[in-house]
């Protein structure tokens, strides 16, 4: 390396980090040296400015925050494990009416909790495994959960949840098992924006709506090759 | 022993205020910095299952919260345009010349691409060496590098243009 070429180096190294370059590899270059004093001072003014004031008890506001999270989320699970003992022997062993439209009204459902297609935060697995076992589903659904709650679907009651599929909200009706299959000519349904499909899910009829129609194949061949699902 | 929770209130005071000052210069925003901070430490105790190691935390923390930073351009709950505030506190100066500098240079880090703007702060906030920033920032040593010598060069142009305009 000759000589210009190893002060551009040095150079370099002093504005990428000045502190780390000794003052022995400076001593013949009174230019470099006075460079590194500049840039240290003037590391030491941000690092003061960096120092900004932290709002007052801003540790305890989080911890607050965090206990009423936590005792929700226990109140939320509690309320569903009561819920579910409650109603689940009771909805669930009622012999439920074969609807043949049903796929109208799970995009009609779907429209009534747009908000649901928005949520962003990934719902704990051990509470969708709970959901899930209360109505009879011991398999995990193995992608992310983000909403899940019990809806009725023109009288019938199941499990509405959206889980995120290849980037996007796919919404996943998770019917009780005594619901006869729909019409084989209807298992698919459609309006302008959305489209759905009956499949199976263990001893559950399952209803899967989506955006994206590729999603539909992709979604119900993925579930297939994890042998959850039979068409 | 250390119960969950224990170990999570260790981690909101030690970490929590330089996750404050960080997203404060990562997002330009005092009140947006303190809701993602909140969110990062709530997130982080959802998942604090995954933290094995307590050397880890730091990067771990940073980590969610750019994650954090990053879901909330995607929802555009805030336009930052509008929420942009001064970060210098309201102190009163004891000295005005000092001020302005300090008012000139803050401006100047500010007005920093983000990607310069945040190696500089993990830099200098943290102690953080320019393998860690690479980790924190999911990039590569040479890319960091190349930020740092980008981030300081332009702002020792600006502060002189400034003052050669100032004096001349």
């Amino acid at each position: 390396m000759d000589k210009h070429t190893d002060k551009l180096a040095l150079r370099r190294a002093l504005y990428t980090a000045p502190a780390q370059v000794s003052t022995q590899q400076l001593q013949h270059d009174p230019e470099l040296q006075l460079l590194q004093q500049q840039l240290l001072a003037q590391d030491e003014q941000i690092k003061q400015l960096l120092q900004l004031e932290v709002p007052a008890n801003l540790a305890d506001k989080i911890l607050l925050q965090q206990k009423f999270a936590r005792r929700s989320s226990w109140r939320v699970m509690l309320a569903m494990a009561a819920g579910t003992a409650l109603f689940s022997s009771y909805l669930f062993w009622q012999p439920s009416q074969p609807d043949s439209d049903l796929g109208q009204h799970a995009l009609r459902h779907v429209y009534h909790e747009l908000a649901a297609l928005k949520m962003v935060n990934e719902l704990p697995t051990n509470n969708v495994s709970a959901l899930l076992a209360s109505i009879g589903v011991q398999q995990e659904l193995p992608l992310p959960v983000r909403y899940a709650r019990f809806c009725e679907l023109e009288g019938v009651r199941s499990l509405h949840m959206v889980v995120l599929f290849e980037g996007a909200p796919v919404t996943v009706f998770v019917l009780p098992s005594d619901v006869a299959p729909m019409d084989p000519a209807n298992q698919q349904f459609a309006d302008s924006r959305f489209i759905g499909k009956q499949l199976r899910w263990q001893q559950h009829q399952i209803l899967v709506v989506t955006e994206q129609p590729e999603l539909l194949s992709a979604f119900s061949e993925q579930l297939n090759k994890l042998h959850l699902v039979n068409t | 022993m250390f119960t969950e929770q224990t170990k999570y209130e260790a981690l909101v005071r030690a970490y929590a205020p330089d996750l404050y000052r960080y997203a404060c210069w990562l997002c330009r925003s005092p009140a947006v910095a303190e809701d993602l901070v909140q969110e990062t430490l709530l997130r982080a105790w959802k998942n604090l299952h995954q933290l094995k190691d307590a050397k880890a935390a730091r990067g771990w923390l940073l980590q969610i919260l750019r994650n954090e930073n990053a879901r909330r351009f995607e929802r555009k709950q805030f336009d930052y345009a509008d929420t942009e505030q001064d970060l210098l506190p309201a102190a009163e100066s004891f000295d005005p010349e000092i001020s302005l500098a300090a008012d000139r240079l803050e401006q100047k880090i500010l007005a920093l691409p983000e990607q310069y703007r945040e190696a500089l702060t993990l830099q200098l906030l943290f102690g953080m060496t320019g393998d860690e920033i690479a980790e924190v920032t999911q990039t590569n040593l040479n890319t960091v590098n190349t930020r740092l010598f980008r981030a300081r060069m332009l702002l020792r142009q600006q502060l002189e243009s400034a003052a050669g305009a100032q004096h001349g």
